[in-house]
């Protein structure tokens, strides 16, 4: 399994936690955060040629706002710019092979073909234009070149089970020729929460990669969050991807923009022992109670100087991001070096038993966390896990 | 026995003839032309089903008996095809009973004759060893596509058509859910008619109609089917054909024909 860094408006961040601390493989790109003629070009010290073998572009077709920031405009073949109530299917293909044509143009030889937001009411909609571009790509396809075809599910499909089969028997027909699928999912996550604990979105979502990678096809898991940890355990994962800021790792249909500021956030310490985010503010309290080394990240130099006392924390700083960055390659590297399955849940399973240990015991010394920095998501991931290896065991 | 007309028999060079069992709406004659066996079916009342079985016997797969002559006599469409001599599977099960291997091969043939239906968007969905012929040389055959299902044209019934029989049918054809209906219900019939050869006569999920129904009824909600592979059966890859093959949910079988093949192999 590949680590790929979605990159944002700061790329030089994941340029620079690729290249200098050796963060991840690759890199995908995208139209929401990079204008038109900026795609493929030098990025400080960084040329096309160092990155872009390893490198993908999504020109987000999901996404049709123009507004606060994005660039989307700066794409004339884009639907936030081209698609009217009258476009036509014709249309609509159109736009995807220019987009396609542009990444090929730009030298990229691993290829998004974009396409549009499946819910369970438009699918009927779509199947027949998912057909359409599937039959011209095959009298078209390009030698040496790989199509990963976007699937970004919005909340009300991935659960709905009944849809999701109708869409499979599509994504999976035998007569597709894609390489792969560029898949993008929403979740419901709680107020305050930073990661789902959403029975269906990892149920049913894992049925989706299950079934795609059983039909011998790729996938790319793109907008990961460290729920990845999950999925990739579960699943043989060909990429799977690492955000900075949560705009990145939490994919929502309605906004690509990269909240940076978010309001006055001094950011968060992600513990790999916690499998969680810690505020800034309860770094403290950590010091103070002389437990900050239970959740300290180990061979983590971002860690390192992020946790030294002084350190002014602000969410706006890389080292927060990257000690994420490195943090959760760490653990989707550990965990992917297992190539059984069962063996490799029950690895993910330790994690959660340790962490719940850990969150216990900082419970008795009294830390008391707040509701986004509590461990809830541990026992659904627990369930979860523990329901794919019966499910393993007892075939 | 009903005859066929003098000027019949003389107009289009039938030296002999003999009726077989009717099929449908169509009756079937044993026919010699040219000191060659052929069978000449004759069509009561041609609806759409079967224009589309006729049509899609007319594009010339390989493993499908081929229409030599076809025409109207008398207000009755007829059509004479190629004669299978060494009948079908439910005739040859005693062949390949304890012989995982021939069961694996006979799969494969299947499936080569089945692919480029498949590709061109129609399923069979009634495939069982009675519409599985052997010709000269044992060669294999599939007939009867009289429900076969274009998947690119309109259904003809609002449920989709059912098989004539339930003991090799998949779970949407029994709940009639139309849209999960692809060639992968085919390979859901596949699974069953190689447990059926596996087992020496038995079905996986219930041995009636009744009792299939229930069983199917009974895991809906679950959507799992499981069951008991036949104890005799030690042949690894047709276990796991089984398993992969026999699952409720159409995507969770073979999506790729590719990976079918191989599993078989």
């Amino acid at each position: 399994m590949k680590i790929l860094h979605q990159v944002g408006h700061n790329k030089n961040w994941n340029l620079d936690a690729h290249f200098e601390n050796d963060i991840g493989d690759g890199f995908i790109f995208c139209s929401y955060s990079l204008e038109s003629e900026k795609v493929a070009q030098k990025y400080g010290i960084y040329k096309p040629e160092d990155y872009l073998d390893n490198s993908f572009f999504d020109s987000q077709f999901y996404g049709n706002k123009k507004s606060q920031g994005g660039k989307f405009e700066t794409y004339d073949f884009h639907p936030a710019l081209q698609k009217t109530p009258d476009s036509t299917d014709e249309d609509e293909i159109n736009s995807i092979f220019e987009a396609i044509n542009f990444q090929i143009r730009k030298g990229f030889k691993k290829i998004i073909i974009p396409f549009f937001a499946i819910d369970n009411k438009n699918f009927d909609n779509y199947k027949p234009l998912i057909e359409d571009v599937n039959n011209k790509l095959a009298n078209s396809k390009k030698q040496g070149y790989e199509y990963f075809f976007t699937v970004a599910f919005d909340k009300g499909l991935i659960q709905d089970k009944e849809a999701i089969e109708k869409l499979l028997l599509v994504l999976t027909d035998n007569k597709i020729t894609f390489d792969g699928y560029y898949i993008v999912c929403s979740t419901e996550i709680a107020y305050k929460k930073k990661i789902s604990e959403d029975y269906d979105y990892y149920f049913n979502l894992s049925n989706v990669l299950k079934i795609i990678k059983q039909s011998d096809l790729k996938i790319i898991l793109g907008f990961a969050n460290w729920d990845s940890i999950i999925f990739s355990s579960v699943v043989d994962l060909d990429y799977v991807t690492i955000g900075s800021f949560e705009n990145l790792r939490n994919f929502r249909l309605e906004r690509f923009t990269e909240e940076a500021s978010g309001g006055p956030s001094k950011g968060w310490y992600y513990s790999r022992v916690l499998l969680n985010v810690i505020k800034a503010e309860s770094i403290k309290l950590f010091r103070i109670k002389k437990c900050l080394d239970e959740i300290k990240n180990i061979d983590n130099i971002f860690s390192d100087i992020i946790l030294q006392e002084g350190y002014l924390w602000d969410n706006v700083k890389p080292d927060i991001h990257k000690n994420y960055m490195l943090a959760i390659c760490q653990t989707l590297t550990e965990l992917n070096k297992i190539k059984d399955i069962e063996e490799r849940i029950k690895a993910a399973l330790q994690m959660i038993s340790k962490a719940k240990k850990v969150y216990e015991s900082l419970n008795q010394q009294g830390i008391k966390l707040s509701y986004a920095e509590s461990g809830d998501h541990l026992d659904i991931w627990e369930s979860f896990l523990t329901a794919k290896y019966q499910s393993l065991i007892q075939k | 026995m009903l005859e066929l007309k003098k000027d019949f028999l003389n107009k289009f060079g039938v030296e002999a003839y003999k009726q077989l069992p009717k099929s449908g709406q169509k009756r079937v004659y044993l026919i010699t032309r040219n000191k060659r066996n052929e069978i000449l079916k004759l069509i009561d009342n041609k609806d759409e089903r079967l224009n589309r079985e006729v049509q899609l016997e007319k594009k010339g797969y390989a493993g499908v008996p081929k229409i030599l002559e076809e025409g109207s006599y008398e207000g009755m469409d007829f059509y004479i095809e190629e004669y299978l001599p060494n009948g079908n599977l439910e005739e040859n099960i005693k062949k390949f009973s304890h012989n995982p291997v021939a069961i694996r091969i006979l799969l494969l043939e299947m499936i080569d004759i089945l692919e480029p239906i498949w590709n061109d968007k129609h399923v069979h969905r009634d495939l069982k060893p009675e519409n599985i012929m052997f010709g000269c040389d044992n060669k294999v055959f599939i007939i009867d596509f009289g429900i076969a299902k274009s998947l690119s044209e309109k259904s003809l019934t609002k449920t989709g058509d059912m098989p004539k029989t339930l003991r090799f049918c998949s779970p949407e054809q029994y709940f009639g859910n139309k849209d999960l209906i692809s060639y992968r219900t085919d390979i859901f019939n596949l699974g069953i008619i190689a447990y059926y050869l596996s087992s020496e006569g038995n079905l996986p999920f219930g041995q009636t109609p009744s009792e299939i129904a229930e069983y199917f009824d009974s895991h809906k909600e679950s959507s799992e089917l499981p069951f008991n592979l036949p104890s005799s059966l030690e042949d690894e890859p047709l276990k796991l054909f089984l398993g992969r093959s026999l699952k409720f949910k159409p995507t969770e079988r073979y999506n790729r024909i590719a990976l079918l093949r191989k599993s078989l192999k």
